[in-house]
């Protein structure tokens, strides 16, 4: 075993270590897809929520203002996200 | 009515949701998670502070501010979305009380929807049940309606002024028992 320990001794890499990739990988485009994917299920969300709004309320007043609320808070959030990716 | 169509002669009475307490109380999961980000990165601050060197090696991370500031408007945003589908669920679920069925409408989620109605004339018993302070302070509870000749048992909780809505729907039932039946009166 301890002929085993010395052969490998000098392929020994720390586990903790990150593996380096062989490619160089920017953040701040990492940040920019990802604020794009969120962006696009956020509409197909926003969408889908207002279907249900119109066509279940029961022509409620309501459905304008719940849909323009959650769409007006959710675009001061992701205002508030596009200054983080840059 | 998109789900379901009046008879002729049928007139909605009443529309009944749960009570806003009870849904406003489903909300404090989300406020709390709301605040997540702010409550870990004081508890990493107290660790920091407490543990001089395991601070430096979260410093030597160097994850830049605006990269948190991206991950905390994501998570705000998430919480802002589910309070919204919260809400979406809490106002599309509810029951339409007519002069002459109720009709019971369960929003489970977004394209999950069940629509069921049972005639007034086969209400056998209604039965509400307040319990609890607050349920007791702001008038809210669970109403059950059985009906005869379906095991199923048609309920609702959280709803507000329950034993109001049993005397409306008691009253409607008899109001359908006094009519003269004028079907066959010609023969």
């Amino acid at each position: 075993m301890n002929g085993t320990s010395a052969a490998g001794a000098g392929t020994y890499q720390n586990p903790l270590q990150v593996p380096q990739l062989p490619f160089s990988v920017d953040a701040s485009s990492i940040l920019t897809v990802l604020f794009f994917i969120i962006f696009v299920v956020w509409v197909v969300y926003t969408l889908v929520a207002a279907y249900h709004w119109f066509r279940y309320s029961h022509r409620s007043w309501l459905a304008i203002p719940a849909v323009t609320a959650y769409v007006f808070g959710s675009l001061i959030l992701i205002v508030y996200i596009a200054t983080g990716v840059s | 009515m998109e789900e379901f169509e009046l008879e002729p002669g049928e007139e909605i009475v009443l529309t009944v949701r749960e009570h806003i307490l009870v849904f406003s109380l489903q909300l404090i999961p989300l406020f709390i998670l709301a605040f997540i980000p702010w409550i870990l990165g004081g508890l990493v601050s107290w660790f920091a502070a407490a543990n001089p060197a395991a601070g430096a090696s979260l410093m030597s991370l160097g994850i830049p501010a605006h990269v948190w500031h991206f991950f905390i408007g994501v998570w705000l945003l998430c919480v802002w979305t589910a309070a919204f589908g919260m809400f979406t669920r809490y106002y599309l679920t509810v029951w339409v009380i007519t002069n002459l069925r109720i009709v019971d409408i369960k929003q489970h989620g977004f394209f999950n929807r069940e629509v069921s109605s049972f005639m007034l004339l086969r209400v056998q018993d209604v039965t509400t049940d307040v319990s609890g302070l607050l349920a007791t302070l702001f008038h809210f509870g669970r109403l059950s309606v059985e009906t005869a000749g379906k095991d199923e048992d048609f309920h609702m909780t959280g709803i507000e002024r329950p034993a109001a809505i049993r005397d409306i729907i008691m009253g409607q039932v008899a109001k359908l028992h006094t009519v003269p039946d004028t079907t066959d009166g010609g023969l």
